[in-house]
């Protein structure tokens, strides 16, 4: 009787109707690629299993921007609406206090770390495909930043990033990071550098720099490179002390007559020379400064903003045979 | 075109023989049948897909009961005119269910998980999407507790393991 009962009970336990245990594995995955980032996060927490398909699937983040402010860092995993991670360090401790909404954690690790070990869940994920990804940072949290990024490279992965964004970073440490991301896979690099000092020549010289569509360099006059170094980009935003007449030769003569170039927007610091101008269009006149006007292939235009700050803008513009015919 | 038309009229009139594991059998129209690639793909092998009239024995669908076969039939009838989808159209999707769909799927969770197995075995894409949807939407905004208790999922982590997970991205634990 006893024996009876008890295969009658395995019967039931075996015909039960299935849990989510019981899905097969491609079905887990994807049960799990339709459950939104921020949830993934959660489930990776739940079971090795889960865990393990989690750390198998793309993680769902489009956006990263972290903000590595010596009081109080953040930690934003999309860019739409508020939604910021605040890690903050505790007054009593050398750990800090982790909140999000509501909901506040203490943690034993110092905010800095414990903000870039979270980050690295996402991060060492090589799989991840990140639009965007911003790095506000200070001087010696640029620093710490570099080290840990060079530490998850040496795992083999490096970052999958479209654009990337430094912001308040020294020239040595935009290398250490630029260095580490995907080469051809990232298209638009920008960067506000506060110092001086320090040499482009091994950023210009980097894989990185060479494959990308965009440069956007703030806060750093860039006197120091070539021109032609920048010719390679189809979007150009740079800060020069002075544009000389050859330059403004090798803009017309290459740059310009690039299939890719969209636009070059040069803040000079001693001013638009109106030489250079019309060394660009021979036929520049003030009084006609915004017409188009034709280059190789192309039609063009060009702006000298001298309002705020001079900067000459150089655009190739779409113009259709009708504004042709007006000209 | 009108031989196009007619014999897509006669591919909706047909009926296809199908039976389930517990040997229920059902009449299910050729057009309905299309939804699942495992049954097209078994018309194609029995030789069954240029006859007209209703195939004598039934075709087995042995891993699928009856009861949840039946469901299977209602969700594929509601949705025979839907286009076929595709791994675009499954990406661009935002999470949301339609309202029929909703009220179809607010079914306990065992009976749920055995359409999504049925789903999954007779290769109806539509409908595996739209089940596993909504397993996704029932793990939105969970802890890893709370996700434990509503799956009936055994924390297998070692204690070592446990402590680390707890540190990373605590901010998700509640």
């Amino acid at each position: 009787m006893s024996e009876n009962l008890t295969d009658e009970l395995d019967l039931m336990k075996i015909s039960g109707p299935p849990s989510f245990s019981d899905m097969p594995m491609e079905t887990v995955y994807k049960i799990v690629g339709k459950v939104d980032p921020y949830s993934r996060l959660a489930v990776r927490k739940v079971c090795r299993n889960l865990r393990n398909v989690i750390d198998d699937t793309d993680p769902g983040f489009k956006y990263v921007k972290v903000d590595l402010s010596r009081y109080a860092s953040r930690l934003w995993l999309t860019n739409i609406g508020r939604g910021a991670i605040c890690y903050s360090r505790n007054s009593n401790d050398p750990g800090c206090t982790v909140r999000r909404t509501s909901q506040s954690k203490s943690i034993e690790k110092t905010q800095l770390d414990a903000i870039l070990d979270d980050l690295a869940v996402i991060v060492k994920n090589p799989k991840l495909r990140l639009d965007n990804f911003v790095i506000v940072s200070s001087h010696e949290a640029s620093k710490q930043f570099v080290e840990w990024i060079r530490d998850i490279a040496q795992s083999g992965i490096l970052l999958h990033t479209k654009k990337i964004k430094l912001d308040i970073f020294p020239l040595k440490d935009v290398f250490g990071v630029l260095s580490h991301c995907k080469p051809g896979f990232l298209e638009d690099i920008e960067f506000y550098c506060y110092d001086s000092a320090g040499k482009m020549d091994e950023i210009i010289n980097l894989e990185q720099w060479k494959r990308a569509k965009s440069i956007n360099i703030e806060g750093r006059v860039c006197e120091d490179i070539p021109i032609e170094h920048f010719f390679h980009f189809s979007r150009i935003t740079i800060k020069l002390r002075k544009l000389s007449v050859s330059d403004a030769i090798k803009i017309r003569d290459d740059l310009m007559k690039s299939a890719h170039f969209e636009y070059a927007y040069i803040k000079i610091i001693e001013g638009v020379d109106p030489d250079v101008l019309r060394a660009i269009n021979p036929n520049y006149h003030p009084y006609d400064a915004l017409d188009p006007f034709e280059h190789g292939n192309y039609t063009f235009r060009i702006s000298s903003d001298s309002l705020f700050d001079s900067a000459l803008k150089i655009e190739k513009v779409s113009i259709t045979e009708d504004d042709l015919a007006l000209l | 075109m009108a031989d196009q038309k007619e014999a897509s009229e006669a591919a909706k009139n047909r009926e296809i023989k199908i039976s389930s594991s517990d040997d229920e059998i059902f009449l299910v129209p050729r057009n309905v049948i299309r939804l699942s690639n495992t049954l097209n793909t078994l018309l194609v092998d029995l030789g069954l897909d240029d006859d007209e009239g209703t195939n004598a024995e039934p075709i087995p669908v042995q891993n699928v009961t009856a009861s949840i076969l039946k469901k299977v039939i209602n969700w594929c009838t509601k949705h025979q005119s839907d286009p076929i989808p595709t791994e675009d159209s499954e990406k661009k999707t935002d999470g949301s269910i339609q309202d029929w769909d909703k009220k179809f799927l607010d079914i306990d969770q065992g009976t749920l998980f055995e359409l999504i197995l049925a789903a999954n075995y007779l290769d109806i894409k539509g409908l595996l999407d739209v089940a596993c949807q909504s397993v996704a939407n029932m793990i939105k905004g969970k802890s890893p507790d709370e996700i434990r208790r509503a799956f009936n999922i055994k924390d297998d982590f070692t204690a070592e393991e446990r402590e680390q997970i707890r540190k990373e991205n605590a901010w998700c634990d509640d």
